[in-house]
């Protein structure tokens, strides 16, 4: 018998307890023991959602030192979405030149160095959703977070970076797409995206300006990696954030979302999901109602509450044809099949290497790779 | 199976750059196959190269490595530590020590150690001070005569834990002299000889 790798990427079902992060100042309007609902509100928050800069002397072909003159209200002023912001009438060869507002908000600031103004989105109420079927565990009102008991798919990925966030998942290409800046637009605010096999860091840049929530990819390049990251680990962190959460499915280079999680993030696109990129996953509600039960008869530890999990399990266990396997070594890496055979005895490989090798299928060909690089999955 | 990892017992794998590794390789490499190449081994370091190009490229990762730390050769003893799992994962001891040879600055008779719980002793490297690159080294091991130019670095079978040797050259000097006869230790590497002179 021989043993490979098996790493666990998907998890269906689940029964966790899973945090909700509260944002600005929530009143909470649950109580533990309490069962709720998705359409159920868990709370009403007041958010201060951020500020918008923008260009006034480029827009009126000023120079930066003078735009003071053709703004139309003062700093500290409220301003609404279509309302005049700067004129400038018209010079002699000229036209009027105007601008105005893309938000509400206030002006917070003018910028004659550089001519920019600094627009802040006015404060807005929201309720918030409950999102998942289940009972309320724990309410902290001083950290303003809510914890859940209940039933959802977990998808881990290889490795990650950044906080807990929340957020409607959204595909926004094949698994095998390089994700490339102009994919990346104001719509996907609020939004964990699920790229393809390689996103670049001008895209992750452009991400975080429009506050995208997460990111999924299946490869990303390790340089791009270490400056969100901040390093190479395997080792659990909680740490690191730059204001985005990224999931790396399957390694690093250029390498297709595995098609068993691409079909997880099909069946829910459009649903809401917490990714957590220092944990390594991603949780999303189960959309059966009838998941409660299971919910309400299976006890989970208190000290699950609290205690970090998520970092994918390894384990060891028997190769043999017809399990699923995932190439994880230097050539196809990445590549999915199904064992056809094992060899019974050893081969040189060109390396030098002398190794057991496996004939595996997938869905474009059938190849033949050492053991070794390869793992087991569900 | 899992095969142990070679570079778990070094501290910077995740930190070398692309620059680094690539003066030591003998064919061209995009840098950012290095960076991911070395990332994924990171993740997955069960793994093992399948083409001779790969190969090279970690054992161009295993010099570097070695050149950031002085734990794996000690001067003052004439000795080569090698970590087991080095020794376990490459598939040819020699160019293990081919690596360590172009790293380190050895002269002389070098003992070859691997370390697990205790030291096991894998061989002897001989790297005879060169005063002219052109001629032979002569080499009598276990009565059989080898016959070696200066410039190549030979690997030569002895299995025996200790191994009788005649060492003549005229362009070449083992402990100060152009003849000498010594023992040195034997064992799974055997005897290396280094006449590539200066580096």
């Amino acid at each position: 018998m021989i043993n490979s790798l098996k790493r666990t990427r998907i998890i269906k079902d689940s029964i966790e307890f899973v945090v909700r992060d509260l944002p600005g100042k929530p009143k909470i309007l649950v109580q533990a023991g309490q069962q709720i609902s998705p359409q159920d509100i868990l709370a009403k928050t007041t958010i201060n959602s951020g500020f918008r800069s923008i260009n006034i002397a480029t827009l009126l072909e000023v120079n930066p030192k003078d735009i003071k003159k053709y703004i139309k209200i003062e700093v500290a002023q409220k301003i609404f979405k279509g309302e005049l912001l700067a004129f400038k009438p018209k010079s002699l060869f000229g036209f009027n030149k105007l601008v105005t507002s893309p938000t509400d908000g206030v002006l917070e600031s003018i910028n004659e160095s550089t001519g920019e103004i600094r627009l802040s989105f006015l404060p807005r109420s929201e309720n918030i959703p409950a999102a998942f079927y289940g009972f309320i565990e724990k309410v902290d009102p001083l950290r303003s977070k809510v914890w859940i008991k209940t039933c959802v798919t977990k998808v881990f990925g290889l490795c990650g970076s950044g906080r807990r966030r929340e957020g409607v998942l959204k595909i926004i290409g094949k698994r095998s797409d390089l994700i490339t800046k102009p994919k990346i637009s104001s719509v996907l605010a609020n939004h964990i995206i699920v790229g393809g096999a390689l996103i670049y860091q001008q895209a992750i840049e452009a991400s975080v300006g429009f506050g995208v929530s997460g990111i999924i990819t299946g490869g990303i390049n390790a340089k791009d990696f270490k400056a969100v990251a901040g390093g190479l680990t395997t080792v659990r962190k909680f740490g690191t954030d730059i204001g985005i959460s990224i999931l790396v499915t399957e390694g690093f280079g250029s390498l297709s979302i595995g098609e068993d999680i691409y079909s997880v993030f099909q069946k829910y696109d459009g649903r809401f999901a917490v990714v957590d990129g220092n944990r390594n996953e991603i949780l999303i509600p189960s959309e059966d109602k009838d998941c409660i039960l299971k919910v309400k008869s299976i006890h989970l530890p208190k000290e699950k509450l609290d205690a970090p999990e998520g970092i994918n399990g390894l384990a060891v266990e028997a190769l043999e044809t017809g399990k699923t396997v995932r190439v994880v070594g230097p050539n196809f890496l990445g590549a999915e099949g199904k064992v056809l055979s094992i060899d019974k005895i050893k081969s040189k490989l060109p390396s030098g290497f002398v190794t057991y090798m496996a004939t595996i299928e997938t869905n474009t060909r059938k190849i033949k790779l050492p053991l070794l690089n390869l793992e087991i999955i569900d | 199976m899992p095969t142990t990892d070679p570079f778990s017992i070094f501290k910077d794998l995740g930190v070398i750059s692309p620059e680094e590794i690539i003066h030591w390789l003998p064919h061209s490499l995009n840098v950012f196959y290095i960076e991911n190449y070395i990332a994924n081994k990171i993740y997955y370091p069960q793994t093992i190269p399948q083409t001779k190009e790969d190969l090279a490229l970690e054992l161009a990762i295993l010099r570097v490595l070695l050149s950031k730390t002085t734990q794996f050769y000690s001067q003052k003893e004439s000795k080569f530590i090698i970590p087991e799992s080095v020794v376990n994962y490459f598939p040819s001891l020699s160019q293990v020590i081919w690596a360590y040879l172009d790293v380190y600055p050895a002269k002389g008779v070098i003992k070859v150690v691997t370390k697990n719980q205790k030291l096991h002793i894998l061989g002897t490297v001989i790297v005879p001070e060169i005063t002219k690159k052109e001629g032979l080294v002569e080499l009598l091991v276990e009565k059989k005569k080898y016959s070696i130019k200066l410039g190549d670095l030979t690997v030569i079978p002895c299995l025996s834990s200790r191994c009788d040797i005649n060492f003549f050259s005229e362009n070449a000097k083992i402990l100060g002299k152009n003849e000498e006869a010594i023992e040195v230790f034997g064992g799974n590497l055997g005897l290396v000889i280094d006449t590539r002179g200066k580096k």
